[in-house]
Parts: C-alpha cells; structure tokens; sequence
C-alpha cells in the first residue's frame, strides 16, 4: 500500500447546529489523540464567540491516526469549516484542501439552506461527499426520512450514509471507517515542482504568520526558499509541521497529499492570502493552482469608540484582529457626529456582527456603528462612475444620472406554512419572485432576486422571528440594478448626524422615515432641551418627533453625611452616560445607533 | 486633615415608618432605645480615646425621630460629649422632632440638655398629603410644634417640607412655605421627594410617575418656593436650603465642605481620618457589640473607604457645587496645595460651555440652570 493511499484530507460541512464541532470533537476523541478529560467541549471552535454562537468563524485544522477495521494505520486530517454564508469563501478554499467531505445532517431538522449550499460548495470543489445522519437519538429523529431526502433532494447516494449520535459518542467508529471506504486519498506527484494550496493563516506574535496548506504537489522542507505565486513575495521556511488539537508539531517536510503549516517569519497576514499557491523560488510551478479569488467585502459601516480618545485603540484592536481576518478591511474615516473612527468592510451581516463584538469583548472597548451599507455604483451626469460605500460621499442630487446596487439571488427555506408569511416579506423587502421549489411535503424553497440592502439589516431575524425560527437563508450576489435610491438624513436639534444617513428605495423612504424617527425619540433619553428629531431627503423633513426635555437632575437630600452612598448613585448614573456620545448638543446612547438597524418588529 | 468638630447621632427608633423613607429606622423595637442610649455613651466614649478630636462646633441629633428620647437621654448623650471631646459654647446644637411628639415640656428639657436648634419635620401643610406620606401628625400639629417651639424659647428653628409629593399642586406648596415665612421660622429646608429603593413608595411610584407630579410641574414648584422665599428675604445657600441672615445650618455646612465629622449610633456615618465609613444598619447588632466586654468598633463598621487625596479633591468639588456660593479655588489650593482651574480644567470647561456653572474672580458656582441639573455637574466629578 503506497504513502498516499492512507492518507485522507477531508471536511465536515453541516448547517449551523446540526451537530458538525461535535463529531469533529468525538473524532479526535476516537482517535486517540486526546483523552475526553483533556478536551475542552468542542476543541475546534477556538473562540468564545464561536462556542457561544455555534458558530465556526476560522477554519481549523488537526491531524489524527486511525486503525482501520483492515489493520492498516491512516493518517486523517480533519480541516473544520466555517458555517455560515458569509464566511463562503473561507468555506470554499478550506474545501479546495480537501478530497473529500462529510455532510452531517440533523436526523431531526433535516436538509437545511445552508446544508445545501455547503454540498453545492463541496460539489463545485469536486469532492466525495460522505452523508452522516446525526442526532438520530432525539425523539423527533426520523433518520430514514432523511436519508430519503438526501437522496431525493441532494441526489447523493445514502443508503451507507452512518446513523449517529455525535452527542452521546454512538457510531463514531462507523464515521471513520466510512470515511476511509468511500473518501477517496489524495493522488499528486511528489517529485513535481511544488504547488502548496493556502487554506487559512493565523498571526502568532513569536512566529509571525502561521500560515495553513496543503501539498497538492512536491514536497516542502525546512530552510526551503518558497514564493506566494499571487501576491509574489518569498520567504525562507523557519518552520514547519503538522497540526495536534490545540498545538503544532514541528516536523521537518511535509509530503504531497498533506496538510501542515508552515512559518517564514512573515510579518503580515496579506502577503499569505488564503486560496494563493505556495510554490519553490528556485524551481517555480508553471501555474498556481485554481480557485483564488481576491476577498470582496460586501457590507460597510463606519465604527467609532464611544469614547473618542480610545481611537488610537480601536486602531490597534483592528489591527491585531485583520491579523487572523484577512477578510476585515479598514481605513480611517472622520464623522462630524462621531469624530475619528474607521470605515470597515466585511463578508456580511454577521461578519460585521462577529467582529463588533470582539472588539468590544476582546479589547474592551464600546463602540458606536454606523447604519451599514452595501457598495453602490453611483453615475454622474458627467459621465464619471463612484463607487459609493458610504452615504455620506453620495453626491449631490442635480449631479446624479442614475444609481445602481447590488442584487443577490437568494434562497429562503420554509416549512410551507410560512410560504405566505415570508412572500409579504420578501415582497416588503423589494424582492422579486423568481420561483418556487417543493423539496418534499413539508418544505419549499423560495427563490428571489433581491436588493442587497434590504437583506443586511434585519431580514435574516425577520426571517426567523415569521417561521418560528424554522426559516434559512442562502444568497449569492447577482450583479448590480438600476434603482430608484435617496439617500436619508437624519437631524437632531437641526443639525445632520452623518452617521444615521443611509440610502433607501425612495418609495419606501416615508415609511423608513417614520420608523426612524421613532426609534430615535424611544432611545434617546431626554436632555436638557427639547430635540427635534427629524428624517429628511434632499433637505425636506418627511418625519418628524420630539423628545422632550427632561427637567430634573437633582438629588434632593443627603442625609446624615451618607456622602459615599450619593456618590455611588451619581457613579452608576455615569456608568450609563458612558455608552453615549455627544452628537452635537444632545447625548446619544449607543442603543439608539443600533436601534435603527433593527426596524422590523 | 482638618481638626474634627462636628458630630452626627442617629436615633433610629419611629412611632411608624414612613412609606418614603430609607433611613435607618425601627417603629417596634421600643425596648431598645433604653440600651440603645447605654449604647451610644458607649460609642462616643471609646471613639474619644481611638480618634481624638474637638472642640465641638456643631451636633446634630437626628433620626429616625430623636424627639422620642427624653430629655434626660438627650442630657446624657450631650454630658458624654461634653467629657469626650468638649462642645464649644457657641456650638449649633440641633435635635430632630416630629410634630405630634414634642410639648411645651418635653422642648424645655431638650433645651436645659443643651440643644439649642430644632428641626421639625413639617413636610406639608395639607392633610391629603400628610396622610398620604404616611405622617402622624396633622397641619394643625405642625404649626403648633412651630408656635411650641418658639414658646420653650428656641430662636434657631427649622422647617422640612417636601416638594413633588402625590397629589400635591404648586399652590399647596406656596402655601406651606408661605405659612412659615409669616412666622419667620429662620430655617427652610425643601427637599424633592426621591424614590429611594426598596421603600414601598418605590414600589408604588416608580413604575407609574404619572401619580407624582411631572418633572416639569415640580421644577415649577421648586423655583416658585424659590423665588417667594428669597422675596421673603431668606438666603438660598443651598440646593434645597434657605435661611434668614445668621441662621445658615452650620451642621450640613461641614459635609458640603468636605470636612471631617464623627457619627455616632446604628447606620452614622462618619469622615475621620481620612476614611469614610458606616456603621451597622441593625440596631440589634449595633446594641450587642456595644454591651460586650470590651467593644471591638471595627466590627461595628460595615462599610468603609479610604479618600485619597484624588478623591478628597473631586469630593471637594461635588459637594461644594451643593453650596450656592459653589467652591472656592483658594479654599481649595490651602488644603490641596494645588490649582484648581489646572486640575479640574476639562470638566470646568466643560460645564462652563454648557452653561452649567458660572464664575466669579475666587468662587465657581452652580448657574440658574445648573440648579436644575446639579447631578450632571456633580456627575463630573465622580
């Protein structure tokens, strides 16, 4: 039996919650390379947000040694996945590294949107997929439902697919020898010219850039000369190794078909861009291998320190986080309402969410976000095209021909109960019926071209909060629309707080108006004045509310020299002040920034 | 630190609780206040030996309601401080009472103990009100206690009233106020109701302030006492005080200084080398500790702060803005050494741009506006 053929690089791909940190975790277990005592529940999922969320933010890697049935010892590499529709790309590329994936699906809940577009991902990846039916020991598990629908729906063979219980650690050995009879090894020729697929690369303060690949082609050792065939610059190998859960194992080469890292004392994480092509400076690949593409950020907004001294480290805070997050862009931008602060680009809604709050979390800092936006294509009467990702720059109506945005296609699946429900949505949210799909009795597909703008508020809790949480949502993007856009001012006290504009459709302006302003009189507490809070286009008010004045601030009594009790009420009163910025005359809480992006109620 | 000569003494002990109050304070635990006394002579005595001070310049016996102690606990309360740190014979003495518990007999006797101020806790001058705050005594009582007052031979007398009580319009509190200034008591305090947690009118009125009067309706009210009070020729010297000329209470006049005070009984709290601390809000506990062999006061303490002096400074400036003639950047440099205008420069600025405060060549004080908003000035410097 040759080298390659007891080796297996492989995934696990599976909608969010069905069960995929779990079995990766079990895996680890089974294989022995650390006791269930040692685990920390679900190894792979390495920050707290993502053990909170669910979520699987970073691809991770780990190398394990399995003892098949047939007495021959396999080296498996797990590389997990990120899972969700924002990280794609991440997804994607993790999957490029991989010959095969094993789809995991929820005995219970069945195929999901995002179940779909990760085989759909792993398909246009070429890869075997290996069905795993979870969770089967759940009273509501139908697992031979589901392996119907895995066929029907998918069109993947399933009558081998294992049924367990990742939980309650039943079937795992199945897994893993499914994986070793139906995902098939890597194949390359170890003695051509080097061709090293980048799935992902991490920022170590003592190593520099750690940066993940597998070795489609040739070999890779300590001390080599290599060369990134995309971005171009070389780098002479310090390290390199293979992963253990939590730790690297330092080795000295790394052989075609394996998955390892390796550390060229590289400083910054954009000269290792994932999806680019490792290759030797001396004898170079003729080509890079296929499925790079340049990250595109597709959702925008302005984030600013409550407390604007702390610029200087919400600076720092972005940069230590692009480090590991190719994919977060962000230069400095200055707001009249809101001082000195960064425009950032991000994957989508919830990669702009995942990153707001690790910086609050990790570097301790509150922030202040601006309304996010998508990018628009604005064309002026004088023939110039902008590229517009903030309200702000929009220029000025007269020297405006047209205005385009960008338009996904999406898929919403629903139990068909809600069919009705979500078409009032899809339609309040200027979405355009495409069609719409049966996968089986129960649940359909609803498939819609829609404005981007309108999905990255708050159409994904609409969504959820009008199925009962049973909804889902895929999109891709689709290429920009002519659209009848204005952009929206809002004042308070009569003056433009630049970082509540936001462009709308003009039909929906009035209603968006109204909402707004209304949010804004709930969350801004009084003042000392009487602030007039109004929604404007072009100058000309449409909504309008009033918050009124408050008129006392006074502790009347202070009784029997009880000084320190006063003042730890006056503290907590200040503690509350601090999540508010001074927009012009009038005190604004952070709640009221965010509060109109969550319009739907 | 300054040399301490102020005392506080807490007499926690009412015929009934009132339904907005928070203060320390039992309307059962009767068969106490005989040890309680013991208790305090106790207090005063070891803290005499472990913190001196003195001369006295101002006591203040307050409550709870003081005016259930007999004269003569008042009397030994008052020779105890006489032995333990000397009272200086101009000192402002000052006993709380509530009307419907003093006579002309029992006011003769605190005023032979020594007591030479009273406070009287009128509140208002409408019985809806009194009723409705939980007050046993009527408008009736309340004036008598004044007249009463007057007749024992007290001149330094002062009045409490409540301004944003339920039910109270602006003419029911012009006509309190103006009830007393015809009698020229020589002391009015007002004081805005709070709504002090875990007291039932919390639970009442916090959730449903339409059943208070609004904001607006009690800054109309407060400015109104204001203005008929300074017509009257009172002195506003403090947020919630007025007084006629020569009758400032030296007594709060020490906490808005931020100087040094001893407090003496059940929950006191006290500012002594440079440590603000409390005792014990249970008076069963306080009792206790103070009948043992030999007390341990460290025990008796339940919360205590060291102020340093970056504390001290900003304590000087919030409790200072509570004066209306505000802080004094002399003062300030004598006992800081420091500037002032160069320590606090951002807040001042601050304030001063949003009209809050006003200056004058060595004082910085609370501008008209700013009376309404105190805790945003006070806010600053915490």
């Amino acid at each position: 039996m040759d080298r390659l053929s007891k080796i297996r690089n492989f995934s696990i791909i599976a909608h969010i919650d069905h069960g995929k940190s779990t079995l990766a975790d079990r895996l680890i277990e089974h294989t022995g390379v650390l006791t269930s005592r040692q685990m920390q529940s679900q190894v792979l999922d390495n920050m707290d947000i993502e053990r909170e969320r669910g979520i699987t933010i970073k691809a991770q890697a780990t190398r394990m040694f399995y003892r098949a049935k047939d007495g021959v010892e396999y080296q498996l590499n797990l590389i997990d996945t990120p899972g969700h529709v924002d990280f794609n790309y991440e997804v994607l590329r993790s999957l490029l590294a991989c010959d095969g994936a094993v789809l995991v699906v929820d005995a219970a809940q069945g195929i999901e949107a995002q179940t779909l577009a990760n085989v759909f991902l792993a398909l246009d990846a070429n890869l075997e997929i290996l069905p795993v039916i979870n969770k089967i020991d759940l009273p509501s598990a139908q697992p031979e439902e589901v392996r119907q629908e895995i066929e029907d729906v998918i069109g993947l063979p399933s009558a081998h697919a294992p049924l367990i219980s990742a939980k309650n650690d039943f079937g795992i050995d199945q897994v893993l020898e499914a994986v070793i009879k139906y995902l098939p090894p890597p194949k390359g020729d170890e003695d051509a010219p080097l061709q090293a697929l980048i799935f992902d690369s991490k920022y170590d303060a003592y190593k520099g850039v750690i940066v993940h690949v597998r070795i489609v082609q040739g070999q890779v050792k300590l001390g080599d000369r290599i060369r990134m065939m995309h971005t171009k610059k070389e780098f002479t190998i310090v390290e390199l190794g293979y992963f253990h859960p939590g730790v690297l194992v330092p080795t000295d080469k790394i052989l075609t078909g394996e998955v390892g890292y390796i550390c060229a004392s590289i400083k910054n994480v954009r000269d290792t861009a994932p999806g680019d092509t490792v290759t030797h400076a001396e004898r170079p690949a003729s080509e890079p291998l296929p499925g790079y593409k340049k990250i595109q950020q597709m959702v925008f907004c302005g984030l600013y320190p409550i407390d604007g001294a702390k610029y200087p480290d919400l600076r720092d805070a972005l940069e230590k986080l692009q480090l590991n997050d190719a994919a977060l862009s962000f230069e400095p931008e200055t707001s009249a309402a809101l001082g000195f602060g960064f425009r950032c680009g991000f994957l989508g809604l919830l990669h702009y969410e995942v990153v707001q709050e690790r910086v609050e979390r990790e570097f301790n800092l509150d922030l202040i976000s601006t309304a996010p936006s998508v990018v628009y294509k604005v064309f002026k009467t004088s023939g110039e095209e902008l590229r517009m990702d903030n309200p702000t720059n929009m220029p000025d109506a007269a020297d405006i021909d047209y205005i385009e945005e960008p338009i996904v296609k999406a898929s919403i699946m629903i139990p068909k109960e809600y069919v009705g429900n979500i078409m009032d949505l899809c339609q309040d949210r200027r979405g355009e019926y495409i069609n719409m799909e049966y996968l089986d009795d129960k649940r359909v597909i609803l498939h819609y071209r829609m404005p981007l703008n309108e999905i990255i508020y708050d159409f994904f809790d609409a969504l959820k909060s009008r199925t009962r949480g049973y909804g889902s949502l895929d999109y891709e993007v689709d290429g920009y629309q002519k659209s009848d856009l204005v952009k929206l001012d809002i004042m308070l006290n009569s003056e433009i707080v630049d970082a509540l504009s936001f462009i709308v459709h003009r039909e929906k302006a009035y209603a968006r108006a109204r909402r707004m302003a209304e949010k804004l009189k709930d969350n801004i507490p009084r003042q000392q004045f009487e602030v007039p809070v109004q929604a404007c286009i072009g100058g000309k008010v449409i909504a309008r509310e009033t918050i009124r004045a408050y008129r006392k601030d006074v502790l009347a009594k202070c009784y029997g020299g009880d000084i320190t009790r006063k003042k730890k009420l006056l503290e907590k009163q200040k503690e509350g002040k601090k999540r508010m910025r001074q927009v012009g005359s009038v005190e604004v809480p952070q709640e009221a920034f965010m509060s109109v992006l969550r319009l739907d109620e | 630190m300054n040399r301490i000569s102020a005392a506080y003494i807490h007499i926690p002990f009412c015929v009934r609780k009132c339904p907005y109050c928070d203060f320390v304070s039992s309307d059962h635990d009767f068969g106490l206040i005989r040890p309680y006394v013991t208790s305090l002579i106790r207090e005063i005595e070891i803290t005499a030996d472990r913190v001196p001070g003195g001369p006295l310049t101002t006591i203040y016996i307050g409550g709870g309601t003081p005016s259930l102690l007999a004269p003569e606990s008042v009397d030994l309360i008052m020779n105890t401080l006489r032995t333990s740190f000397a009272v200086d014979e101009t000192a402002e003495i000052t006993l709380e009472v509530n009307p419907g518990t003093v006579s002309l007999a029992s006011l003769s006797g605190y005023r032979k103990a020594g007591i030479n101020r009273i406070s009287i806790g009128v509140q208002s001058f409408s019985n809806d009100i009194l009723r409705n705050l939980g007050r046993i005594h009527t408008a009736e009582d309340a004036l008598r206690s004044v007249d009463t007052c007057f007749e024992a031979g007290f001149r330094n007398v002062s009045c409490d009233l409540m301004l944003g009580v339920p039910g109270q319009t602006r003419s029911d509190a012009e006509r309190s106020v103006l009830l007393l200034t015809e009698k020229r008591v020589p002391h009015i305090s007002c004081y805005s109701l709070g709504l002090e947690e875990g007291t039932p009118y919390h639970a009442r009125y916090m959730n449903n302030p339409e059943l208070l009067p609004s904001e607006d309706e009690e800054r109309k009210m407060y400015h109104s006492l204001r203005s008929i009070l300074i017509g009257e020729g009172y002195i506003h010297y403090e947020i919630s005080n007025y007084s006629l000329p020569g009758f400032l209470s030296r007594h709060n006049t020490v906490y808005w200084k931020a100087l040094p005070y001893y407090g003496f009984g059940c929950g006191a709290h006290s500012y002594t080398n440079g440590m603000r601390s409390g005792n014990t809000v249970s008076i069963r506990r306080y009792v206790d500790l103070l009948s043992s062999e030999s007390p341990d006061l460290n025990l008796l303490t339940d919360e205590c702060i060291l102020i340093d002096r970056e504390e001290a400074m900003k304590e000087f400036m919030l409790l200072g803005f509570r004066l209306l003639d505000g802080v004094s950047g002399r003062e300030f440099s004598d006992r800081f050494g420091a500037d002032m205008a160069l320590v606090f420069k951002l807040q001042l600025d601050d304030l001063s741009r949003r009209g809050l405060i006003e200056k004058t060549p060595d004082r910085i004080c609370l501008s008209e506006p700013g009376l309404d908003y105190a805790n945003e000035v006070f806010r600053s410097f915490v």
